[in-house]
């Protein structure tokens, strides 16, 4: 069965005091729902991994499908931790695929910016196993995907400034994106000599919190962008029980399932969204989906390869860095970036991309999801 | 220290699962791992959980035990890759190690 991508919406990403997760979850189904046209929704999925640790608000899907006034369709919240929006919206690729619905809303929100940092450390760590060994240790998650960084330096040659330049590239990128949450210009010296988080991730390697949200509408009605395929992966939810540290095996293999199933490889692909939580994240998850070598994803970096301008565009939306971080927002924001790209229309607009890819990841590499999008018109 | 064997494909892992997943037998058993053993990565937590600031910054680091065995420990002091380092305590579930002087 063919599936599409009918309507896209989404809110400014940054710190909003005035908006409600309420508010802004309507603001962007009503611009996705407007996109498609106002078709009829058959059913609601919500991308969500804290509104009831940190907001005090549970029932998402009955608040948008009652106050979108949708009717008595049927609607769920969906939780992966930060792949709680790429879930979202596979549950809801399958639930079409199905033959239940014929065409539904995906949506993703978060609102983070109201709480302390240390509110908000505290409710994300629950992404870990509580009852974990290394928990207990004092490991976050910017200290897993900096374990990764020291061996991966210790492996290929790589430093830090390769990281400040995945870090530099997004920013330019965002400065370009209207919705995006940090549009400030920065330099590879300010990146080197920001405040040291956890060795050797430094603030600007780090996604910040962010409140936002991003709505699609999927169905059988042929739009001018087609869901080639859609993928999901678990991996080890700790780090001791990692074999390879410098592959993300989720990554790997929701990327290996999701080329099998568009029947394409990643030569095929024109432009990507990946999940760069840490700086580090996207040049390891490059590899895991095979855009370059285990132990080489860096040199692109050197070589301006993964610029909207080089021959393997990398988060042109300005990632998770710099466009922001609003958990359950991400997974569905990467599509809406995608299908900008693909409809000729975004910024930082790559020439004629004919095929992308989404990939969004939970926890430490606990979940990973992979979209591919085709450019059908 | 322990940890678990698959007695049918002699998998090691620090955390006990359900069926092995590698092979998917229900047949572990309990082995002593070996105290002493080299850092595999680490990093230095500046930011800390809240309930681990007084000790920031600290080491958390993989540590190799055996050739297919590694663990997530604690170390109070710098260390780098390679560096030897040996068990000193389990306090509060969490693996204490420190450098072999």
């Amino acid at each position: 069965m063919d599936m599409y991508v009918n309507g896209i919406g989404m809110t400014p990403f940054g710190k909003f005091p005035d908006k409600t997760l309420k508010g802004m979850l309507l603001e962007a189904a009503e611009e996705a729902i407007q996109d498609a046209g106002h078709p009829k929704i058959d059913a609601v999925f919500v991308g969500n991994f804290m509104s009831g640790s940190v907001y005090n608000q549970e029932i998402l899907g009955a608040i948008m499908a009652n106050d979108l006034g949708l009717g008595a369709i049927p609607t769920m919240k969906v939780e992966g931790a930060c792949a709680s929006g790429g879930i979202a919206l596979r549950q809801a690729y399958i639930s079409v695929l199905s033959g239940e619905y014929d065409t539904v809303l995906v949506a993703g929100a978060e609102k983070m910016k109201h709480i302390s940092t240390v509110e908000v450390t505290k409710a994300i760590n629950a992404a870990m196993d509580n009852e974990s060994n290394e928990k207990h240790a004092g490991l976050t998650f910017p200290g897993f995907f900096a374990t990764i960084a020291n061996r991966y330096f210790y492996e290929t040659g790589a430093t830090k400034e390769h990281l400040a330049k995945v870090a530099l590239k997004n920013r330019n990128h965002a400065i370009r994106n209207p919705l995006a949450q940090f549009r400030v210009e920065t330099s590879m010296e300010e990146i080197m000599a920001s405040r040291m988080i956890t060795d050797p991730l430094g603030l600007f390697d780090c996604s910040p919190t962010t409140d936002g949200a991003s709505a699609i509408i999927i169905s059988r009605t042929p739009s001018d962008v087609k869901i080639r395929a859609s993928a999901q992966s678990s991996g080890p939810t700790q780090m001791q029980n990692i074999d390879d540290l410098l592959t993300l095996e989720a990554v790997k293999t929701s990327g290996q399932l999701a080329y099998e199933k568009a029947g394409v490889g990643p030569e095929d692909i024109d432009v990507i969204e990946i999940h760069d939580c840490f700086s580090m994240t996207e040049i390891v998850s490059s590899e895991s989906l095979g855009f370059f070598k285990r132990g080489e994803g860096f040199m692109a970096l050197e070589e301006g390869r993964t610029t909207f301008t080089g021959d393997v565009p990398i988060n042109t939306s300005g990632g998770l860095l710099s466009k922001g971080h609003p958990i359950g927002a991400t997974g569905v924001a990467q599509i809406h970036q995608l299908v900008l790209q693909l409809r000729g229309k975004a910024p930082n607009q790559v020439e004629q991309p004919k095929l992308a890819l989404a990939q969004n990841l939970g926890g430490t590499g606990a979940y990973s999801t992979v979209h591919i999008l085709e450019r059908v018109n | 220290m322990q940890g678990y064997r698959c007695q049918n494909c002699h998998a090691e892992s620090i955390t006990k699962t359900t069926f092995c997943p590698k092979c998917q037998s229900q047949s572990f058993e309990l082995f002593t791992l070996p105290t002493n053993g080299t850092v595999y990565s680490f990093t230095i937590i500046r930011v800390a959980p809240p309930e681990y600031v007084d000790f920031a910054p600290y080491t958390v680091a993989l540590i190799q035990l055996t050739a297919n065995l590694r663990i997530t420990a604690f170390i109070q002091e710098a260390v780098s890759i390679g560096e030897k380092v040996r068990w000193k305590e389990t306090k509060n579930q969490t693996f204490i190690f420190e450098k072999v002087v």
